[in-house]
């Protein structure tokens, strides 16, 4: 494995690109270790199937293996493995609406006709009546959850890189292939959007975050 | 729906600041400061929406054995790109190996080698008119070798004659004959002058000197190569031309500078005719050479040339008499002009009109 000047200094993920691809199989593994969770995380919160995830996040990593040749140094590692997880959630959502089976927009079945038509989605928490702390806690998740699923898909994979990733604006930028001014006025709209969704629960939100902080503190 | 609108330049602001809006110290420096309560208030929202929704979505584990598969996938790709990277060489080292960059550079060089040696078309192009021009040198001068050959063969023929003449002749001549030799020596010596001559001439003149040649046949001749002719007076061919013969030609041509007042072209013309082995060619050159004394002053030297007339022709004394009556022209420069042959005669008086009568040589 290629040593770093400073041994304390880990490699980057460029080097240890370029170690896998001239046989360093640990290399890999240390690549693997670094960004599975990211990665499955925003595969996870993008298709929101844990089984589906798994089996997304295996098609990236064999894709980065058999793409080795191919790598450059000239591109970032992050950039280039989310991109191609981008590109497999994109082509998952297209997949999942030709799909027989229940999406989040699809009606609910077994209800009546006389009852007004919902779907799974609206279902999802936006009951506003609850402000009990600990009681809101799960509600409070689900509700944002849907309201991370409801923003649109470019906000909704800029606000989901930023927060599973830790990616910067650049980095987004460089992988959705726009300029990272408009990044950041994608990840302004979702945060308004979300702002807007959690209007009523704010009082719950700022007094769940003063919990946390002093839990931490 | 969100409180209140921002501005621009907020709006720019608050899209600086979600940089590092998950940053504690960041956010802090950026609310100490943001001006705008609005931009604070809105930046603090953000960050409980974050917080918030971090709690809400946790970061999840990769469930275990997810990634064998792949890790034992990578190890099978780490295992074979060593060997395959050893056996395929880059297209550099293959094509070191080969001989493509060997051939490359000599049919590289081969093509510079062509293209520099190649016969420069343009030279050959700018050769050939020097080319043609040293033709048209080599014709000219062949013309004017011509030319000038045209007088050496009736001289070669003068030659010829002279040679066989020798048999023929009569005892030695006196010493006219061996001025003729001297003049024929003389001539021959004078190529130059004779070829500049000829050059200047017009191909009508070439035949007058080829016909001086061959008047002047006895001109360069052996001495004794003619007979003598007892009377050396000149049978005019014609009335007032006079006798048809090139050496006459000189004569008159000296007179007709002398009556012009040219003494030095005549001087030059008598000089030629004074080389004649005909003594009354002579006795008039020598009259001529005293007339033009006489017309400059130089009595004496005119009545010597005179004398020497009177002993060459006897009767040439009525031609000197008859010319210094005429009433002497103007003397003029001598021009280097081509005098013709069929210029007019000079406007002059009565008198001399009718002197020049007299004299059955003026042509």
């Amino acid at each position: 494995m290629r040593t770093p000047a400073d041994p304390a200094e880990p490699l980057s993920d460029e080097d240890l690109m370029e170690s896998f691809r001239t046989g360093d199989a640990d290399a890999f593994e240390v690549l693997v270790m670094r960004h599975s969770r990211g990665l499955y995380n925003f595969l996870l919160r993008s298709v929101h199937v844990p089984a589906r995830a798994e089996e997304l996040l295996q098609e990236v990593l064999l894709r980065v293996i058999r793409s080795k040749e191919r790598y450059r140094r000239s591109a970032r590692f992050t950039t280039w493995v989310y991109t191609i997880a981008r590109n497999l959630c994109v082509d998952e959502s297209r997949r999942a609406r030709f799909r027989d089976h229940e999406s989040l927009d699809a009606p609910l079945r077994g209800r009546s006709p006389h009852e007004s038509s919902s779907t799974l989605l609206s279902t999802l928490s936006t009951d506003k009546s609850r402000p009990d702390l600990r009681a809101e806690t799960p509600r409070l998740r689900e509700r944002l959850n849907g309201a991370v699923l409801r923003l649109p898909a470019d906000q909704r994979e800029v606000f989901l890189m930023r927060l599973m990733a830790g990616m910067s604006f650049r980095e987004i930028g460089e992988t959705v292939g726009a300029p990272e001014n408009t990044v950041k006025s994608r990840m302004r709209y979702a945060l308004d959007k979300l702002r807007d969704e959690l209007d009523d629960l704010r009082q719950v939100v700022c007094s769940l975050v003063a919990t946390e902080g002093l839990a931490h503190g | 729906m969100a409180e209140g609108s921002l501005a621009p330049a907020e709006l720019d602001r608050l899209e600086d600041a979600l940089e590092g809006l998950e940053d504690d110290a960041a956010l802090e420096r950026w609310l100490t400061v943001e001006p705008s309560e609005t931009v604070r208030e809105r930046l603090t929202s953000y960050r409980s929406i974050l917080d918030a929704t971090r709690e809400a979505m946790p970061i999840e584990e990769v469930p275990s054995g997810v990634l064998d598969g792949v890790i034992a996938e990578a190890q099978r790709a780490a295992a074979v790109a060593p060997v395959a990277a050893a056996a395929k060489a880059s297209w550099w080292q293959r094509m070191r190996g080969s001989y493509v960059v060997p051939a490359v550079a000599l049919a590289g060089t081969a093509v510079l080698v062509l293209w520099v040696g190649q016969p420069n078309e343009a030279g050959v192009t700018a050769t050939a008119p020097v080319e043609l021009a040293e033709g048209e040198a080599s014709r000219s001068r062949a013309k004017l070798d011509e030319t000038v050959d045209a007088a050496a063969p009736a001289k070669e023929e003068a030659a010829g004659r002279a040679a066989p003449a020798p048999a023929a002749q009569a005892p030695p001549q006196d010493a006219e004959g061996i001025k003729g030799v001297e003049l024929g020596a003389t001539l021959e010596a004078r190529p130059e002058e004779d070829a500049q001559a000829q050059q200047e001439v017009t191909p009508d003149v070439v035949p007058e000197v080829a016909s001086n040649d061959k008047k002047m046949g006895t001109l360069g001749e052996a001495p004794g190569t003619k007979p003598v002719n007892a009377d050396p007076k000149p049978t005019p061919t014609t009335g007032a031309a006079g006798p048809a013969n090139g050496r006459w030609d000189i004569i008159s041509r000296g007179d007709r500078a002398r009556q012009e007042g040219d003494c030095i072209a005549a001087r030059d013309e008598y000089a030629v005719a004074l080389e004649d082995d005909d003594p009354a060619v002579r006795a008039r050159a020598f009259a001529g050479l005293g007339l033009c004394d006489a017309s400059m002053g130089a009595t004496a030297s005119a009545d010597g040339n005179f004398e020497r007339a009177r002993e060459l022709d006897g009767e040439i004394g009525v031609f000197i008499d008859s010319q210094q009556q005429r009433k002497p022209p103007r003397s003029k420069k001598r021009s280097k002009s081509k005098r013709k042959a069929s210029r007019p005669a000079p406007k002059s008086d009565t008198n001399n009109a009718a002197l020049d009568q007299l004299d059955p040589f003026n042509p």
